[in-house]
């Protein structure tokens, strides 16, 4: 099926609009091109509109804004109606035209001229090659617009490539399970399933009314089935939980992968700060030693000449037996001037006087000097030993300074290496990831502990269950009447257990179908060879693109990258659903960068060739790197202008 | 103006700024700085008279190896040890040669940067160190 032609009138700021999707080449492929604002989304809009009534990528701005073209509604006269439609032209296979056109009625009402929706209508015309047409409306129209794109699975087929980039993080997996069920039938399964159990429970409750001894059996089964249900949901919610933290794990562990441990790095760096201080206290006390202890060494140094020289003249001294002093000259010159010996006490006759007199001329020295150059021997041999020690004592010192110096000049380059780790990340984000992985993972193991004690719990009423049931049938078998109703009731119960194995099966294989062709097509149009092996899918639709070396690498794949595994798992959901509608994608490279512009360029062209693709640009989208690719290969370009006064937009053909 | 022999004079006026302000003995007790700005005249054999006085420090906080290193100055310069008797003339030379001394130093800071000054000041000392090595030891 192929989009043949979009009429748009008074829909938003389009009043009239006729444009044609003619394929006259091998690519099925069109572009239309405009501003930001000049109503590429509407256009998006307008054929949901069409199809479902809903106008799904509206900003809340445009929200507030009436259906209604401003235009017309200026133009109008109170009491005025004004038909706002949308029509679709799909061509079919089987050389049949279909005709989607919605409806919507407006009356303008009051001073303020304001567009009050009057009646709602959606049509849908089928033509045959003949010209023969018939019109289908109500709940068969909408059947119709079903088959083209099923409304559940329209984000699919019309999207926004704005969000193509968060497509795995926007689009729950919940919602693609669900979708997929839709796809597979497995609902109708599912509503089989339903219904069998629903009879199921009613022949058990009739099988109740002919003895109060197995309704009482019933209740209890029905009470621990019950109970063993609500712990399956329970087990599937933690596998969910786990499941999921283990995802963001990955994801938080592709992030940091390549990324240095900041917390770690942060801590190293603060304690090699605390280590430069110490170190350079220590280093600030040894310059002061130095520098103190050169200054005290210089006065002795500067001073040698007078050291040496006192040194001397002591030893001389001491030579004479001058030093120590063995006689005082200060008592000898008292007892000459007393004539009386201060010693014993004798007077001083002549004779004596002389003789003291002759000691007195043989003390040269008085005790004073004497006294004082004693007092200068020690302190001055000090200074001499310790000069001899000058050199290998600086030397010491010195060594000591050098050490420390080579300690901080490590300790800042290993401060460096850390700051250039650092230099360049988010640090903030970095911890917050550590952080958030550190939080998640203790989820973990408090869910792996739930996990393991509700798996345990679902044992034993499993068990329990078993024996209720066992009871319950021997129960049924004491009563003849209920011989019908238990053959019945196995039955039920044989139809409950295909239905839930089949409903696996059919999962299954639709997951493994949807996963070989998301990785057929993702690796088709990969431009990179050798960085990823393979494209996994969870049973919840998770999508897994595992690196050649092994891991989950989608985290940390380019915008470019994740872009492609979205539209290839799309292409694929296309494939196994078996809807060939065209896919219409809204600024399809806004998240793409120059150097994938190209590869994203030639992947369109690919899918072209089998599928009719429609792409709405932005002028700065639609840059060289696709325009130099896909300018021959187009049928046709398309450009929004809008009116001098902005209120209307219209299309021109470009080529 | 009789002097009193228990305190070490310096030329009045600016000195005692100069013996705040030099880097190099910055920090260190007034008669570490004294004795090295002695020592200096000593080195440059230059004594500088005091024409007017003031108390650089009180004597009684010099130690026996301070007093020494005084004296033996004293003892070299008179050549006669009863010089050692008399305080009074024993200081004057010290304050003299410490006069002429911390000058050299102001002058020397002022044309040096003062981390160089050191560096030349202390290249000065190991030189000088290296010619008496062999003197010390006795060799």
């Amino acid at each position: 099926m192929r989009i043949e032609r979009l009429l748009v009138k008074n829909y938003r700021q389009y009043k009239n609009l006729d444009i044609s999707f003619k394929n006259s080449k091998a690519n099925d492929l069109h572009i239309v091109i405009g501003k930001n604002g000049m109503g590429k989304t509407t256009l998006l809009n307008a054929i949901n509109w069409c199809l479902y009534d809903e106008e799904p990528h509206s900003a809340e701005s445009s929200q507030k804004l009436p259906l209604l073209n401003i235009n017309s509604i200026d133009k109008s006269n109170i009491h005025d109606k004004h038909e706002v439609s949308v029509e679709l032209w799909v061509s079919t296979h089987d050389g049949l035209i279909v005709t989607f056109k919605r409806t919507q009625l407006f009356k303008i009402h009051g001073e303020k001229k304001l567009p009050i929706p009057q009646s709602n209508e959606f049509k849908v015309y089928r033509s045959d090659e003949n010209g023969n047409t018939n019109t289908i409306e109500g709940y068969d129209a909408e059947r119709w617009a079903e088959t083209f794109v099923p409304s559940a699975i329209r984000e699919f087929f019309f999207f926004d490539g704005e969000r193509l980039d968060n497509y795995f993080k926007d689009v729950k997996s919940q919602n693609v399970k669900n979708q997929i069920f839709i796809l597979s039938h497995i609902h109708i399964l599912e509503s089989m399933e339903k219904r069998v159990e629903q009879i199921f429970k009613e022949l058990r409750r009739d099988a109740g009314k002919l003895n109060p001894e197995i309704d009482k059996k019933r209740e209890q089964l029905e009470f621990k089935q019950e109970k063993l249900k609500k712990t399956g949901i329970k087990i599937k919610e933690i596998k969910k939980q786990i499941q999921l933290a283990d995802d963001l794990i990955k994801d938080y562990e592709n992030k940091l992968k390549d990324l240095p441990d900041a917390a770690k790095l942060e801590k190293d760096r603060q304690s090699l700060k605390l280590r430069r201080d110490k170190i350079t206290s220590l280093k600030n006390d040894k310059e002061k030693e130095r520098r103190s202890y050169l200054l005290d060494q210089s006065r002795k140094v500067l001073l040698w000449p007078a050291i040496k020289k006192s040194l001397e003249i002591i030893d001389e001294k001491k030579k004479n037996r001058e030093i120590p002093p063995t006689i005082d000259k200060g008592l000898l010159e008292r007892i000459i001037e007393k004539e009386n010996c201060d010693v014993c006490g004798r007077h001083l006759d002549p004779e004596s006087k002389n003789r003291v007199e002759k000691l007195l001329d043989t003390v040269k020295l008085s005790s004073k000097v004497v006294g004082l150059l004693h007092s200068m021997e020690n302190p001055l041999i000090n200074s001499q030993e310790k000069l001899e020690s000058f050199r290998s004592k600086r030397k010491e010192i010195q060594k000591q300074i050098k050490l420390y110096n080579d300690d901080l000049q490590d300790i800042s380059s290993e401060i460096s290496e850390i700051d250039q780790k650092l230099s360049g990340y988010d640090v903030k984000n970095i911890k917050t990831w550590h952080k958030d992985r550190l939080l998640l993972e203790e989820q973990n193991k408090d869910n792996r502990i739930s996990l393991g004690s509700a798996n345990e719990q679902k044992k034993n009423l499993e068990l329990e269950v078993k024996q209720l049931k066992d009871e319950y049938t021997k129960s049924l078998g004491k009563e003849n009447k209920a011989i019908e109703l238990k053959n019945q009731l196995e039955f039920c119960e044989k139809a409950l257990k295909s239905i839930k194995m089949t409903k696996k099966d059919i999962m299954n294989e639709t997951k493994t179908k949807i996963e070989s062709e998301t990785k057929d097509i993702f690796f088709d149009l990969l431009w990179k060879t050798e960085t990823f092996k393979d494209v996994k899918i969870d049973e919840n639709y998770n999508i897994n693109l595992i690196h050649s070396k092994g891991y989950n690498c989608l985290g940390s794949v380019s915008a470019a990258e994740r872009e492609l595994l979205a539209l290839s798992f799309t292409l694929a959901l296309h494939r196994i659903s078996g809807f060939d509608s065209p896919i219409l994608i809204d600024t399809p490279v806004a998240r793409v960068s120059d150097d994938h512009r190209e590869n994203f360029a030639n992947i369109f062209l690919d899918v072209s060739k089998n599928k009719q693709i429609i792409l709405l640009f932005t002028p700065a989208e639609y840059s060289e790197e696709i325009s130099d690719n896909l300018e021959d290969k187009i049928n046709a370009k398309y450009e929004i202008n809008l009116l001098a006064d902005e209120s209307e937009a219209n299309i021109e053909v470009l080529t | 103006m009789s002097l009193l022999h228990d305190r070490i004079y310096i030329e009045k006026g600016e000195i005692e700024e100069v013996y705040d302000n030099i880097q190099l003995i910055e920090g260190e007790q007034r008669k570490d700085q004294f004795i090295l700005a002695m020592a200096i005249g000593f080195e440059l054999h230059d004594r500088i008279p005091l024409k007017a006085k003031q108390t650089l420090f009180l004597t009684k906080y010099l130690k026996p190896e301070d007093e020494a290193l005084i004296n033996a100055l004293a003892l070299y310069e008179s050549d006669d040890v009863e010089i050692l008797a008399d305080k009074g003339e024993v200081f004057k030379i010290a304050e003299e040669y410490a006069n002429a001394g911390i000058q050299f130093l102001k002058q020397d800071e002022e044309q040096a940067q003062m981390t160089s000054f050191n560096k030349i000041f202390e290249k000065k000392i190991v030189d000088l160190y290296n010619e008496i090595e062999l003197d010390i030891k006795g060799g």
